[in-house]
């Protein structure tokens, strides 16, 4: 099934959508939905770089938002102590987002499963105390104010566009690489049974520490162009629950197999969450979003993707009809590879 | 100094009472239940509802609310909880956690929509009454939350290790399958264990109601309270989840007495992170 949905026409379908997504500026198409899709563009992106550890891996992390924050924080602190263009100190998020990752890696990879997910969690927490307790560096709670860099307003939305297009189409080859790679193979024999994965050869902390990286890398850029996208960060925002916990959804409602999954979950996400709030107000919204999300993981566990894949699956493989009953049952999570 | 020191006792008998509930249903059968501290929220509410309702002192009215909150949790476990059983483990995890964070998202919406968001607490006569003991000057509401969820936790340490029930409770955690064997029905322990976990949620509700102010997005510094507490304590452990409970109250209070108020949730986040990385299993918890 993996070769089956990271088949290179898959990629070719998703090319395709970028390169028509990439002259939308240029058409008549009205600047609110250019500012909006860079929120899918970033959310989209977000999801993919979860999922390099979190699906593949099986490692959910509920601190994801600390790479955001600390992407934008090297930014911020770098103009508020140095005046240094957030333009050019771009890759230093990247660095301090991996530095990030490798040491809470390497605090946190010794636990597993629903401890691994909590004690992100309270580095999360962590960090947005720090952020607020180190006034000298951070500004505290007050945060940063930082420069807009035109102040034509609807050719700011364009550069963003872009970045944001080009952050995602960078996460998304990175994570299509790592699928195809001997790498993901290793990660994906993780996720199914570390124990068995260890004993077959796989070096297991290398890999997770790679993977964790790797994704605290690119969140780490994603939150560098969020941050100056949005010219203010401040703890509660940079280091929040919401943002750890979106990218979650996203994968999973998409799927978090493979990488078409959380690109098709953050633009159904991100879409419905703003229809929402449109159309019935904020409160509502949570509760039918809340709603929505517990019936996904019920019924769709698989995501979306898992559906398609179970489809396809179906007529090509001639499966014997007590397998095939499984396969389809409510309760059971088994792929029909 | 002293005074503060006391007082971070007290508190920290409010928060073992907190971590109590979560304890017994956080890391049961891989569920990851982050929302047993929302029921606390919902408990403290319902409290307040029923006392203004009825006109009866929040004390009286509690067990009435607790009926309550054992039939949610019941009703919990049956429709959200149970269909996850049968995936596997990894799945499980996170699948949990994001059901129940629906469901946790689902109250903090369902009681801002009731209530509002304002921050409630309940007042009553003896609300501001403070006891003078050997020098120091602590309120009467914390200590008889002290009491009261030192009562709670010896009477739920009782109940598991006394009565069939209990037993059947501890068994099941400690291995399902051989409960099972053992002719327990694990899937009606499953229901009592939800429920009993989120009545003792209610219980911490009533405190919180009395000694603290609340509000529907009080859920979130609860919730890593009570983690907090359940994670050092150790999952199922009563005798644990009191020390851990005191402990971060005593944390808290000396850091903020020495440090500054601004890092007592740094030093706690910390400690907790410490425990986590060194002993997973919590104080006396089972090892792994």
């Amino acid at each position: 099934m993996h070769a089956q949905q990271s088949s290179w026409r898959g990629f070719a379908i998703f090319a395709v959508i970028v390169a028509v997504c990439a002259i939308l500026p240029y058409t008549h198409v009205p600047d609110f939905y250019i500012q909006q899709a860079f929120s899918i563009l970033f959310f989209a992106g977000l999801a993919q770089s979860w999922n390099i550890l979190g699906g593949y891996t099986g490692y959910l992390s509920l601190g994801h938002s600390s790479f955001v924050g600390i992407g934008g924080y090297t930014i911020g602190c770098l103009f508020y102590a140095f005046h240094w263009s957030p333009f050019l100190t771009f890759p230093l998020a990247a660095v301090s987002a991996a530095v990030l990752a490798l040491f809470i890696g390497v605090i946190c990879f010794r636990i597993r499963g629903s401890y691994f997910l909590i004690a992100t969690m309270l580095v999360l927490f962590i960090m947005q105390t720090l952020a607020n307790n180190l006034p000298s560096i951070t500004n505290g709670a007050d945060g940063i104010d930082l420069p807009l860099f035109t102040s034509d307003f609807s050719e700011e939305n364009r550069i963003w566009f872009y970045v944001g297009l080009g952050l995602m189409v960078l996460t998304t080859l990175v994570a299509f690489c790592i699928e195809r790679s001997r790498l993901g193979l290793n990660l994906m024999a993780i996720r199914e049974d570390e124990d068995v994965a260890r004993t077959m050869g796989v070096k297991v902390v290398h890999c997770k520490a790679i993977a964790f990286m790797v994704s605290a890398a690119l969140a780490g850029l994603l939150g560098a162009a969020y941050t100056y996208r949005a010219h203010v960060i401040e703890p509660t925002t940079a280091f929040s629950v919401e943002m750890s916990a979106a990218p979650i959804m996203m994968a999973i409602l998409g799927g978090s197999r493979t990488w078409i999954g959380p690109l098709i979950g953050a633009v159904i996400y991100v879409a419905a969450s703003n229809f929402l709030t449109l159309s019935v107000g904020n409160v509502f919204s949570d509760m039918l979003f809340a709603v929505f999300l517990i019936c996904v993981v019920l019924l769709l566990p698989e995501g979306i993707t898992g559906i398609f894949a179970r489809l396809r699956a179906k007529p090509t493989k001639a499966e014997p009809p007590s397998g095939a009953t499984t396969a389809m049952g409510p309760g059971s999570a088994l792929h029909p590879v | 100094m002293l005074n503060v020191l006391a007082l971070g006792i007290l508190n920290g008998s409010i928060y073992a009472l907190v971590g109590a509930g979560l304890s017994l249903t956080y890391g049961r059968q891989n569920v990851i239940d982050v929302a047993n501290p929302a029921f606390i929220v919902v408990g403290a509410y319902l409290v307040l509802f029923f006392s203004q309702r009825l006109r009866l002192d929040p004390y009286i009215v509690t067990p009435l609310a607790l009926a309550v909150l054992f039939a949610l949790g019941a009703i919990v476990q049956v429709v959200l909880i149970n269909p996850l059983l049968s995936r596997p483990d990894f799945e499980m995890h996170v699948q949990s956690a994001l059901v129940l964070f629906g469901l946790a998202l689902f109250i903090q919406v369902t009681l801002t929509l009731a209530f509002s968001a304002d921050f409630r607490g309940i007042h009553t006569g003896y609300t501001d009454s403070v006891v003078r003991i050997a020098g120091l000057r602590l309120p009467l509401v914390k200590l008889i939350a002290t009491g009261l969820a030192s009562v709670t936790l010896l009477s739920l340490y009782t109940f598991l290790t006394q009565t069939f029930i209990g037993k059947a409770i501890l068994a099941t955690y400690a291995n399902r399958e051989t409960a099972q064997l053992l002719a327990i029905n694990v899937k009606r322990i499953d229901i009592i264990t939800y429920g009993l976990g989120t009545a003792i949620a209610g219980i911490a509700g009533l405190v919180i109601a009395l000694t603290f102010s609340f509000s529907p997005s009080s859920v979130l510094p609860w919730t890593v309270i009570g983690f907090a507490v359940a994670v050092i304590g150790g999952k199922g452990s009563v005798l644990g989840t009191f020390i851990a409970g005191l402990t971060v109250g005593i944390v808290e209070a000396a850091v903020s007495v020495t440090i500054s108020a601004n890092w007592t949730y740094f030093a706690v986040y910390s400690l907790l992170l410490l425990v986590f990385v060194v002993r997973p299993s919590g104080l006396l918890g089972e090892r792994l």
